[in-house]
């Protein structure tokens, strides 16, 4: 039983160690290298990506402990306003919980359901960017919604189908 | 206590998020605050480290776009460079012809007037240039802005100038504008002088500016003398009565430049001839 336990704590650091070393991977693909892949300013929300996904696989508590600290250390090496990108991801990632479902995980993970969602909560997270950054006051609500809200929710949905193949794949 | 820990567990999930979101909210409020400021300095510094390495990487896209935006540069420059060539080679011209100019300055004597007297009606200047500075009977004088007279008596020191505001005076002139001539008198009143002999079906305005046309040997042709203040038909004459207001000031002049240019003699003589052979036939 004790072993087990041990074994089981080791698991979840691994685990985690896994997700945030891939968080800070992606927080350093977004920062140098989404810069080049860029359309028309628009750039894809892989931070949002690894939230719900983390979400999805480990319930919402983790993903809400998860996506604030990453987000949180986003906003510190992106020079952005402190919780910001946090506080958007968190509304989302509550979101996701309702989804999430213990061991079915790749049953959604694995169907373009997943990026239908992804569409949905990124929408839902520029918006609650969009309410609370105060330097957006100088677009009109429309053009920020059609070009950057819409814009970065269709880029992110594309880049997401790639979690969508590598879990049918892993499924089948 | 079990059932506090219980609530907790039921409802983590809930109050993480209420926790959270209130943490984020304090962040964002406390953004600018002076003890996060020197944390963002290091990492503004940190981030523009790491950028710069990674800067030799090239953005295809916006090389693109770069080179796009200097192709059209280069096209506008390369416009400019040819109208600024063209415009050098007219300046050259334009140049020359200044330096021709300036050659005739050459052949100007400044002077200044030292005196002004009325003999018989006919109003003179005193010059303080003479014989000794080269100056001569018949030679010109004009400032910048026009026409002043010529020289009637010269000693050696001094040379009386007679101004073209005396009546027995008659310059032949021509409207700048489409070159009609005419005779400039001074109509005797004030500073206004008079066109008497253009005749009506002529083309004549208002503002139209006189200058000394090629058939005054008196006078060196192309010198402005006035601007047109009044055209009018007098009693429905064949000719118009043209006023004109000089561009001299005759009243406060004090300097002025004497041309070294001389009167063509045989020209003169010529005329003087056929009008002593006239006289003799009239006699």
């Amino acid at each position: 039983m004790k072993i087990n336990f041990e074994k089981n704590d080791v698991n979840i650091y691994r685990k985690y160690s896994k997700y945030f070393g891939f968080g800070f991977l992606l927080i350093f693909i977004h920062i140098y290298v989404l810069n080049y892949i860029e359309v028309f300013g628009i750039i894809p929300d892989l931070l949002l990506i690894i939230s719900i996904l983390v979400t999805i696989k480990e319930g919402r508590f983790s993903g809400l402990i998860f996506s604030f600290i990453l987000c949180l250390i986003f906003d510190l090496l992106n020079n952005e306003i402190y919780g910001l990108t946090s506080i958007s991801k968190l509304f989302v990632v509550f979101l996701a919980g309702f989804y999430y479902d213990e061991g079915k995980s790749i049953l959604i993970l694995s169907k373009f359901k997943f990026t239908f969602l992804i569409f949905i909560f990124s929408i839902i997270s520029n918006l609650v960017f969009y309410f609370f950054d105060q330097r957006i006051l100088n677009f009109s609500f429309y053009n920020y919604f059609v070009y950057f809200i819409l814009g970065n929710s269709i880029y992110t949905t594309l880049i997401s189908s790639i979690v969508v193949i590598y879990y049918s794949n892993k499924r089948y | 206590m079990d059932k506090l820990i219980s609530f907790f567990y039921k409802f983590k999930d809930y109050l993480t998020f209420l926790i959270l979101n209130i943490l984020c909210l304090f962040l964002i409020y406390n953004s600018d605050s002076i003890y996060l400021g020197g944390f963002r300095s290091l990492i503004v510094n940190y981030l523009g480290w790491t950028q710069e390495s990674f800067s030799f990487i090239n953005n295809p896209i916006i090389l693109k776009s770069e080179n796009r935006a200097l192709r059209d540069l280069n096209l506008f420059l390369s416009n400019e460079i040819t109208n600024a060539r063209v415009v050098q080679l007219e300046n050259e011209k334009l140049r020359e012809l200044l330096n021709f100019r300036e050659k005739e300055t050459k052949d100007y004597i400044s002077a200044e007037v030292v005196g002004k007297s009325n003999v018989s009606l006919r109003s003179f200047f005193i010059l303080d240039k003479g014989i000794e500075d080269s100056v001569k009977f018949g030679m010109s004088c004009r400032t910048d802005a026009g026409l002043v007279g010529v020289i009637n008596f010269v000693s050696s020191n001094y040379s009386i100038l007679e101004i073209i505001r005396n009546k027995h005076i008659s310059i032949a002139i021509k409207i700048q504008r489409n070159a009609i001539n005419g005779i400039l008198v001074w109509s005797g009143v004030d500073n206004v002088f008079e066109i008497k002999n253009i005749p009506v079906s002529y083309d004549v305005k208002v503002n139209d500016i006189i200058i000394t046309s090629d058939f005054s040997n008196k006078y060196p042709n192309e010198i402005p003398v006035g601007k047109i203040i009044k055209v009018e038909n007098i009693n429905g004459s064949l000719f118009y009565t043209i006023k004109v207001k000089p561009f001299v000031d005759f009243y406060n002049l004090e300097q002025l430049f004497i041309d070294k240019k001389l009167p063509n003699v045989e020209k003169n003589n010529i005329i003087l001839d056929l009008i002593d052979r006239i006289n003799k036939i009239n006699k």
